[in-house]
Formats: C-alpha cells, structure tokens, sequence
C-alpha cells in the first residue's frame, strides 16, 4: 500500500454500519474502496446526493449524476436527489455521522485550516466550513508533513476554517485523537517510532498508554 | 395563460448593465449554458453574479468571466477556474473581481431566506474564522451563530429537466443543486429547459419548482456532459 492507501484504508475502520459519510475530494475519497463488504454506510454528496454509489462505468453514466468534485457517479438503490439548501441542512442539522477532509494545517486545540493560503491559493471554502461544524465526527485524513514541514501545530498559521472540531487526525504515521484534554497519539504505523512522530510533528501530544500498531 | 415561452436573446433582453444575476448549478452542472451563452451575445457588464463556483473556463459562469462581463461574484468555490485568481489579483481596476467566498451551506440558505420572506438566519458555520468578520455574533444556550443575511437578486438563470408552458420545471440527479431556491428570490427567473410539454405534462408529485416563480421558458439546453 502507498501512503495514501494506508491512510484511506485506517479511515475506512472508524466507520460503522449505517453510518451517514462525507467523503471530501481527493485521498478522502478512496477511503469507500476500503470499506469491507459486510459494513454499509451511506454516503451524502453536498451537491445533492444521499446513497452515492462508485463511480460510473465508462459508457454507462448518467449524465445528470455528478459527485461534488464533477465526477460520473452512481446512485445505490435507496438513495435521492435534493437541492444545495437541503443538502446543507442535512450537514449542519447534525445528520451526517462523520466527515473525512484534508487539510493544510490542524493545531492542538482541534482549530482546522484548509481553505485558503493568503496570496497565494484562494480556492474557496466550498461546504468544508459547513461540513466540519455540523458533523458529528470530524476526522481530517492527511499526509503527516508538507514537504517535510509539519502540518500538525502549535497554532495553526493560515486562516481557520472552524475553530475546536477535529476529533482524529489519521496520516501515514499513525492516528492521533483531539479532546478538551489535547492530543493524544493512539496508534504508530510499524514503519515509524514514537520519536519519529515528535520530530514530524510541532504540536505537543501524549502517547497512549494503550498505544497500538495501526489497524490498517 | 401569459406566454412565457421565449427565445434566448429575448429571455436575457431585459438584464442590463450592472444588473444582478443568480446563476443555478455547481461546478456548471444545473447551469443553464443556453442562457449564458445569450447573456455572453449581449454582452451585458459590471454584473454581479452570485453562483455557487466560478465555472470552469469555458463552461457555466467562466464563460461570462472570460468575457469580462462580471465585477462582482458571490461563490462558495473558486479553485477550478484559474481565471477567477488571476482577475482577483490583477493591477488593472478594470479588471479587478470582487470575489466574495461564502461557505457553500450559508450561500444556499442566504438564497432560500431571500426568496422565503426571512429576515435572516443564524448558523454556527463560520464562527471564529474570517467570514465571522463584520457579522453579529449571537449567542443561544450556549453556542455562538453567526447572523446571516438573506440574499437577492434582479434576475436568475434556471435550469431545468422538463418544463411545462405555465413554467412547473422538473430536475434530474444532481442538476437540482441552487435551481429551486434561486427561482424564488430573484424579480425576473428564466429557466432553460432540455424539454417544454405542455400543462398536465409534469407530474404535480414530481415538480420542485412552481411555475407562479417563472418569467420566461427557454428550450433546446442540451444535457449536461463532462467533455466539451
């Protein structure tokens, strides 16, 4: 598996059975192709789809039925269409059990910054502002560093997106966990030491006392 | 009935310079690329668009910023039309988009207040962050919302499946996106429709958009396609 395998793959584990899931673009979406066959969740698109499906096979898309990165998906049997204002009254409503998005920078107090680097990239906000507040479980799928540098810090330095709403930081070193206490690292990737997670990370954080191997 | 049956360059005679326009669709799927394409022959400026995303150039509301018709931008997502950075960054004040980013959920419900008779809302989205800037904070048992404002417009640009002659228009898959709210909060709605049927031609059980919200009916939009 490559980094972004390993990531996905430890993601696809913290959903459960019924879950209602917004997978963001990018890594986050391949976390679906890691779900085990006997786990169902529901996937919710924000342009307006519940019961999401994979994408569609060449040839045989529906043209009316994209995913909110303007790819041809499917919709499973059960699903529906809405519009954007339901849609979105879905995610701030609390209805969606869990959120999986990147990000440039998490800081220790669960602050979250990945829509816009002044001057330099100003793509937007998109629904993430939305999403992250009104899910009920943030987990921000990511790899540990940017070129080297650590993305997880003291104090993010860009922009926030929503202030003290991630719960789990999963990269490819290991998963981390956020509460009123901090952060905690729960699990290490056998490739990695404890002390190579300190030295990637900026952020101070407490190792579990129950630390385990990453369950990918 | 009033017959609101028109052609495109007809439908889109009335928006003038400076004129403020609601544009459906997300990432230009649900936007109605006949009317853009009039709106872009006239050739109308300084209009203020308010569109969930930029489009991407050549497509949806990149076709109107390619052409500089757009001062103003309302979106939630700029990042696939490179342009829209370009034109926010540039020395030229001729040039220069005011791009105001909203978050998408608050973009749909500042449209839906606008064309529900609300006042307003308050959201938890954004609270902390640099939208909060400017805004009313208030708080209720216990947590923080920002008040939102509703959202208006002179004119929007719809997209429907069907449509009937009275103007009942259906939506399929994911074309629906900001088309149902954007119908009632703009003076003058235009939809365009891949096919028009007659009254009785739509399902009451299946229209999302009445026609009492629609001005004008324009048919030939062509179904929404990735390559192009």
């Amino acid at each position: 598996m490559d980094v972004k395998q390993i990531i996905a793959s430890r993601v696809a584990k913290e959903l459960s059975d019924g879950d209602v899931v917004n997978l963001g673009i990018g890594l986050p979406t391949m976390v679906a192709d890691f779900i085990p066959p006997e786990i169902e969740i529901v996937l919710q698109s924000e342009n307006g789809i519940m019961g999401m499906g994979a994408a569609a096979e060449a040839g045989k898309e529906d043209v009316d039925v994209v995913n909110a990165g303007a790819q041809y998906v499917t919709i499973n049997p059960g699903g529906m269409f809405f519009d954007s204002a339901t849609s979105f009254g879905i995610i701030r409503g609390g209805h969606v059990d869990a959120t999986v998005l990147g990000a440039l920078e998490v800081d220790e107090k669960g602050n979250l910054a990945n829509w816009i680097i002044p001057g330099k990239m100003v793509p937007g906000m998109g629904g993430a502002m939305d999403l992250v507040v009104g899910a009920k479980k943030v987990i921000v799928a990511m790899t540990h560093t940017q070129k080297g540098k650590p993305k997880i810090l003291k104090e993010c330095t860009l922009p926030y997106t929503a202030i003290g709403v991630v719960d789990m930081i999963i990269t490819e070193m290991g998963v981390m966990e956020l509460d009123e206490s901090g952060v905690t690292l729960t699990e290490l990737h056998p490739d990695f030491t404890v002390e190579d997670v300190r030295a990637a990370t900026e952020a101070s954080f407490k190792v579990s006392e129950n630390l385990k191997p990453m369950n990918i | 009935m009033i017959d609101k049956i028109k052609s495109a360059a007809e439908a889109v005679a009335p928006i003038g310079d400076g004129s403020v326009v609601m544009v459906g669709g997300f990432m230009a799927c649900g936007t109605p690329e006949i009317l853009i394409d009039a709106l872009v022959e006239k050739g109308s400026k300084d209009l203020t668009i308010i569109c969930n995303d930029a489009g991407v150039p050549g497509r949806g509301v990149g076709k109107l910023l390619s052409n500089g018709q757009i001062k103003t931008l309302y979106a939630s997502h700029v990042g696939l039309n490179p342009e829209v950075a370009a034109r926010m960054n540039t020395d030229n004040p001729d040039d220069k988009l005011d791009c105001k980013l909203i978050p998408q959920g608050t973009l749909a419900e500042r449209i839906r207040a606008g064309g529900n008779g609300l006042g307003g809302f308050l959201t938890p989205t954004g609270v902390g962050t640099i939208v909060a800037e400017g805004k009313q904070v208030i708080r209720i048992e216990g947590r923080d919302y920002l008040l939102e404002l509703p959202l208006n417009a002179d004119f929007a640009l719809i997209r429907g499946t069907k449509t009937d002659t009275f103007g009942n228009t259906i939506y399929n898959g994911t074309t629906r996106t900001f088309n149902p709210m954007m119908a009632t909060a703009a003076d003058y709605v235009i939809v365009g429709t891949c096919e028009i049927v007659d009254v009785g031609g739509v399902d009451p059980n299946e229209v999302v958009t009445s026609g009492i919200f629609v001005d004008a009916i324009v048919g030939g939009e062509k179904p929404w396609t990735l390559s192009k």
